[in-house]
């Protein structure tokens, strides 16, 4: 028989049995999180160091006089040429929502057409998507320059939006929840007379929720992070997004623009961080069920 | 139990059906389908004008110059296969280990499994890069390893070691910021294990070591070769890696399109290659779950 070790603490009547494994896991876990979440916190509190503590050997982790210059420095003393820094985030938000808001509505159309209607050559398409999804986006990025290129829609901020809408990833994230929904439900509203927009907008769109809100997750990090395609698409300083923006300021002057670099990060962790807290409950159901990335 | 359409229903339902797919079809070919054709041929030809792309067949010219006159490529694939080697198992090992860790009951865990999962979502590109390229590496490394081990203790035990610890920690971060997936694969595989085994097993007195190894392992071996495969994928997707640095460069600094798609072919059809090895290697551990 195997004895437990643990000891007993009494509040008043209330008596806890606390065993000594589960206070070494809570405290390893407690340890793992921390160095998870270290980044992050450092991050949150450069932004906020004035200058002498962000150049400071050997450096320190937390701010000790927190101040507001940094952001200050980054709204007016980096847009001395000729583009405000607000015009960068403006850019990436425009971009952001607008690939978000088209992906999840052409996706989960297309998803919904594929698994529920009869359509000729669905076979065939659900065998492209497959194959679409294996190839790795660097295989790409020439031909979609080309492509890009012929349209005529270099320097544009469709550039930045349309190669990102159809994506097998976002497809198939939808498509697994509408395998589940019942036939009965959809045969009920069209005997009711429901066209099949109708039937779409009024009960799929609603069912598949969920994976739709962990799409808007991914897809708009993934828009809001990319500081490859606007390098190579946009000429233009004014259309410029985040995180070039970003990569120009931190090569420019390096020990100057420190602290507009720090609060630069800053300003583009946030909107990830918050659009991730309001959404993770679902996010993470949906990444354990359907089980992939 | 399908119902029977009648043609005039079943056809307008196509077109809709097709109406509806159509935006999305039509960006697939676009941005997908049609690029993956397109960079396949450019491996074997040469173009000649780039302006209304005609183009003279080249046959297996650019693999040859990779391997004859691209100094880096060869250099870079296999510093990024060292890495693969220590990273993949690495983040498997920690990944099980945590996943195991929140799968007990104690308060706040849903909180845990949200920041073990955050990376992922900053992981993405420029802030990862940002965070772990330069800042954070170096500083807050530096704090924290004053905090967990005092100046007197560092001199007392000399550089070696001290630089151990810290590449140490600065590992595990790393590989703490790589493995926010595959905690949530493992974990949803953990609560798929019948607990009637745990309990069988119990009452048999086995240790919480043993129905580790006899119980947990072998029924996780079927989401390892999953996450393994994923790993992997993601891997080879990244574009922190060093050879796709080097694929990108030949392609938008130097212009040379053709040996560019030739590279990352290579590259890809060497990931594939590795996928069928891991299938091959795991299948005789993978249990078949009996229902």
């Amino acid at each position: 028989m195997r004895v437990r070790q643990g000891f007993h603490i009494h509040f008043g009547k209330l008596s806890i049995r606390v065993s000594v494994s589960r206070i070494l896991v809570y405290l390893l876990v407690i340890l793992l999180v921390c160095f998870t979440s270290l980044p992050l916190i450092y991050v949150v509190s450069t932004a906020f160091k004035p200058l002498d503590e962000l150049l400071r050997f050997p450096p320190i982790f937390f701010v000790r006089k927190p101040t507001m210059d940094n952001f200050r420095d980054l709204l007016f003393a980096t847009s001395s040429s000729s583009v405000p820094f607000l015009r960068y985030v403006v850019n990436s938000i425009f971009v952001s929502v607008a690939t978000v808001l088209a992906t999840i509505i052409i996706s989960s159309i297309a998803a919904y057409s594929l698994v529920k209607l009869e359509l000729p050559f669905k076979n065939a398409i659900f065998n492209l998507i497959v194959a679409t999804l294996m190839f790795p986006a660097t295989l790409m990025t020439i031909p979609n320059y080309m492509v890009i290129n012929n349209l005529g829609l270099m320097d544009s901020y469709l550039a930045l939006i349309l190669p990102k809408i159809a994506g097998a990833f976002g497809f198939f994230f939808v498509k697994q929840f509408c395998d589940q929904l019942p036939d009965a439900f959809l045969e009920a509203a069209r005997l009711d007379g429901a066209n099949e927009w109708q039937v779409f907008t009024k009960i799929v769109f609603p069912f598949m929720k969920p994976a739709c809100s962990t799409l808007v997750v991914f897809t708009f990090v993934a828009s809001w992070n990319d500081a490859f395609s606007p390098i190579v698409y946009i000429t233009q300083d004014a259309m410029r997004t985040l995180p070039v923006a970003l990569q120009s300021i931190g090569t420019a002057g390096t020990l100057a623009r420190a602290g507009a670099m720090a609060a630069g990060t800053f300003i583009s962790v946030v909107p990830t961080v918050l659009i991730y807290t309001l959404m993770q409950r679902r996010v993470i159901e949906t990444m354990a069920y359907s089980g992939i990335k | 139990m399908k119902k029977q359409k009648h043609g005039a229903a079943k056809r307008r339902e196509a077109i809709t059906g097709l109406l509806f797919v159509s935006p999305w079809i039509i960006g697939l070919c676009a941005f997908f389908a049609f690029p993956i054709f397109r960079s396949l041929q450019l491996c074997f030809v040469n173009v000649v004008n780039m302006t209304d792309y005609s183009v003279e067949w080249a046959g297996l010219d650019h693999f040859k110059e990779i391997f004859e006159t691209d100094t880096w490529y060869i250099k870079h694939f296999l510093t990024s296969m060292k890495e693969m080697l220590l990273q993949i198992p690495l983040t498997n090992i920690f990944a099980i280990f945590i996943a195991i860790l929140i799968n007990k009951k104690f308060p706040g865990r849903t909180v845990y499994r949200t920041i073990f999962f955050l990376p992922v979502i900053l992981g993405a590109g420029f802030v990862m890069s940002q965070l772990l390229g330069q800042g954070v590496q170096g500083e807050a490394m530096e704090t924290v390893r004053s905090v967990l081990l005092p100046t007197q203790i560092r001199i007392y035990l000399g550089p070696k070691v001290t630089t151990f610890f810290t590449d140490f920690l600065s590992l595990i971060t790393s590989i703490l910021w790589k493995c926010g997936v595959q905690i949530i694969i493992y974990l949803s595989g953990l609560q798929s294990v019948s607990p009637s085994l745990y309990e069988a097993a119990r009452v048999d007195s086995a240790t919480e070591w043993e129905m580790f190894w006899l119980i947990t392992m072998p029924m996780l071996t079927p989401i390892m070769l999953l996450n393994l495969v994923y790993s992997l994928v993601d891997y080879f997707i990244n574009s922190d890696n060093l050879l796709f640095k080097h694929i990108q460069n030949t392609a938008f600094q130097l212009n040379q399109f053709e040996n560019s798609s030739a590279m990352s072919w290579l590259f890809f059809l060497w990931a594939i290659l590795l996928v069928l090895v891991i299938f091959a290697v795991m299948r005789p551990f993978v249990k078949k779950v009996k229902d």
